[in-house]
């Protein structure tokens, strides 16, 4: 029986004012892919956001990046690391509000490893593509996204969207 | 469960060519918006300025940028981009590009992501990733796609995308 491919919204949260944490937990694990969508805005100075998935805080995490300056083009790596940053220039500020997009390939696999694209923005400062590894076969059933030592504002929006895979 | 991804309109350039392409009166009730752009030109450029509302002020841009043999990164404090294939590229081969843009409706400045591909058979190809701001509160009720020079050619197409 064909199915039709959707792009449906899971969940939605905002800042608070009062922390630096959006969490999405109990993710149905009925789709193929995710979509995270983060427009995200400080209290306070730039800052950058991280990822933890499954409230997995081992050294776990790794990553390759790209980024842009707006003078230079830069590329880096992070490896065994606790936590995994959606940026590395296209941080987060305070007086308007960035984006960052990341998906989830096969977030739902139980035999394979994580791979995540995240594409980050900061018109101020510089953007980043990034792919990201999480070393466990576990399937994504919690996000935790963090900005880093301040609390997000309320102008943060973020969105989790999942896509089903049609058959043809 | 319900489709999120809603298509609004589709523009498809036919044999006169447009010097753009735009989208009027964008409906305010979905949270993002997305453009997938498959253009080429009639003239020796691959830049298209985005504008939105019908204004050329308050727009900035940051990207980092590809030619098949060298990187780098610059920053326009006047506009932001697309990319479009080159007259001179390979005949009948058509660029990439995606712009979406987070809450398009709210009182917020908007943050603007947008991968741009070109493609042809040479040794030099362009390909870039912009982080765009349009420094303004006001909902984006129009977007235009304008060549820095010449025309887009027929068979060009941008589609618009409402997401909720």
């Amino acid at each position: 029986m064909s199915k039709t491919a959707t792009y449906s919204l899971i969940a939605t949260a905002s800042g608070t004012g009062s922390s630096n944490t959006i969490s999405f937990i109990d993710i149905p694990q009925t789709f193929t892919d995710l979509i995270l969508i983060s427009s995200a805005q400080s209290a306070s100075g730039q800052r950058q956001q991280y990822f933890e998935f499954n409230s997995d805080t081992t050294q776990k995490y790794s990553r390759t990046i790209l980024s842009g300056t707006g003078t230079s083009a830069v590329s880096a790596r992070d490896s065994n690391q606790f936590q995994t940053y959606l940026d590395y220039y296209g941080v987060v500020e305070s007086t308007f509000p960035g984006s960052a997009i990341t998906h989830f390939l096969d977030y739902s696999n139980t035999t394979t490893f994580k791979t995540m694209l995240t594409r980050s923005n900061d018109p101020s400062l510089g953007l980043d593509a990034i792919v990201h590894l999480y070393r466990s076969t576990f399937a994504i059933s919690r996000i935790d996204i963090k900005l880093n030592a301040v609390n997000y504002s309320t102008a943060s929006r973020f969105k989790l969207y999942g896509i089903q895979a049609g058959n043809a | 469960m319900p489709l999120q991804l809603y298509r609004i309109a589709t523009v498809e350039v036919g044999s006169a060519g447009s010097s753009s392409i735009d989208f009027n009166s964008i409906p305010q009730g979905y949270t993002d918006l997305k453009i997938v752009l498959s253009g080429r030109l009639d003239a020796n450029n691959t830049a298209i300025k985005i504008q939105f509302n019908g204004l050329t002020t308050n727009l900035s841009s940051r990207y980092v940028y590809g030619s098949g043999s060298a990187a780098t990164s610059y920053t326009d404090a006047s506009n932001m981009y697309a990319y479009s294939n080159s007259s001179t590229y390979t005949s009948n081969a058509f660029a990439n590009s995606e712009i979406y843009i987070p809450n398009y409706s709210g009182s917020n400045a908007k943050s603007v992501s947008v991968d741009a591909v070109t493609e042809t058979n040479a040794t030099a190809a362009d390909m870039a990733l912009f982080a765009g701001l349009w420094n303004s509160s006001a909902a984006i009720t129009s977007i235009k796609l304008l060549p820095n020079s010449g025309n887009f050619v027929q068979n060009s197409t941008a589609t618009l995308y409402g997401i909720l």
